[in-house]
């Protein structure tokens, strides 16, 4: 019976990129290797990147078929939430994934998603780096700590009931992203916890699955002291609004 | 790398519950405990126990608050 | 109902509970604010003890590293063969 069901969803999956040239050839093989017996479609947000990422896009198109390789470039950075929202309009499965290109988020976890979403037809399934079988590399002390301590702040406050607010490796069933993205605001990492957030309060199902994240160059994910004022007011502003 | 971060965890929640355990014995158990004990030489009179963690939680808003402060300064003054 | 709201009742619902405590005089008021101060400290030491723990379980996977650096190198090689131009690094 899983089979059927898998053979009529279709996922799609937006990996937004500036400046990926290398890791987004990389992310496409894997994603193709670990995919085998699911339809799905990659769509490449690029944000106009000078390194050339949009001629690699064209070239893994010529490999893998343009049917299943979509770039939707647009002229500037314009940030993460727009992205999503761009590659949004141009997908055509039923379920998106929305993952980085950083490799720092792994394809071979996109079946335990997929798996995840059809054992239990949640809604969102969110990748979370918190619990034992999942996991990070390369983190600082300090990244950490401040992780932890950021963790712990947001549980006690928002109650939102998922373990990893800010990750941004999730599985969204496509009509409840499209309902969820207009009504985020926030940039940054922050926008991955409005989403998250929201979602809970309207009450959609949401599933978790243990992903690793891992810095290929060791402390390089720096959390200085403007991305944790801008977290705590991220917190406060979901406090009110939420 | 790792097993230190894990020995600073484990500091962490010694000295959480540490305090927790102290200040319980100090604010809960301690009115019962007649005052000519002896266990009352290890304690401050009462009105400490509500003084010092204001006086700490006026420090650490304090400090939080030249944190944002300095911060928010710093940003803008990369903007312009 | 907005969630600042269902912290704000929370609050107001043990403020109530306090204030009647006192009242019937079951507690010794020498100190009103005792309890309120216990409780705050309390979830202090609590916060403090969950990013305690948090660190101390925090899951780490440093042989995630060295598989994702095989497969980097299987993804290369696979590249290079289909012709799509990686640069040599």
């Amino acid at each position: 019976m899983g089979d059927e069901v898998t053979k009529k969803n279709k996922y799609s999956i937006i990996v937004p990129t500036y400046n990926e040239r290398l890791n987004i050839a990389l992310i496409v093989y894997l994603i193709f290797k670990h995919l085998k017996d699911v339809e799905f479609e990659v769509i490449i947000v690029d944000d106009g990147s000078p390194d050339g990422t949009q001629e690699i896009v064209k070239q893994l198109q010529q490999v893998y078929g343009e049917d299943r390789i979509l770039l939707r470039a647009r002229p500037k950075k314009l940030g993460l939430g727009t992205a999503y929202a761009h590659g949004l309009k141009h997908a055509s499965g039923n379920f998106v994934v929305i993952m980085d290109a950083d490799l720092s988020h792994h394809p071979k976890y996109l079946p335990a998603f997929i798996k995840k979403q059809i054992e239990t037809g949640a809604s969102i399934v969110t990748g979370t780096r918190y619990v034992k079988v999942g996991g990070v590399h390369g983190w600082t002390l300090m990244r950490k700590l401040t992780s932890r301590g950021a963790n712990v702040l947001a549980q006690t406050l928002l109650w939102p009931g998922v373990s990893d607010l800010t990750g941004s490796f999730r599985l969204y069933r496509k009509s409840v992203l499209e309902d969820l993205i207009n009504s985020c605001v926030s940039k940054g990492y922050v926008f991955q916890m409005e989403m998250i957030v929201r979602a809970s309060r309207k009450g959609h199902h949401i599933e978790e699955v243990p992903i690793t994240f891992v810095d290929r160059v060791y402390g390089s994910s720096k959390l200085g002291g403007s991305e944790i004022v801008e977290y705590l007011k991220g917190l406060l502003y979901l406090l009110f609004t939420t | 790398m790792d097993l230190a971060d894990r020995v600073i965890g484990f500091l962490l929640s010694c000295i959480s519950l540490s305090i927790f355990t102290y200040y319980t014995f100090w604010v809960i158990i301690l009115p019962f405990v007649d005052s000519d004990h002896f266990i009352h030489k290890y304690f401050l009179p009462q009105g400490y126990a509500i003084l010092i963690p204001v006086f700490a939680g006026v420090a650490l808003l304090s400090f939080l608050c030249i944190f944002i402060g300095f911060v928010m300064l710093k940003s803008k003054k990369k903007k312009a | 109902m907005k969630h600042i709201v269902k912290i704000i009742s929370l609050l107001v619902a043990i403020s109530a509970l306090w204030i009647g405590l006192l009242q019937t005089s079951l507690i010794s008021p020498d100190y009103p604010l005792m309890l309120p101060v216990y409780l705050v400290v309390s979830l202090g030491c609590y916060g403090l003890l969950m990013v305690g723990v948090g660190l101390m379980q925090f899951p780490t996977c440093p042989q995630e590293s060295m598989l994702l650096q095989q497969d980097i190198i299987e993804a290369k090689t696979f590249l290079r063969q289909k012709g799509v131009d990686i640069g040599s690094n």
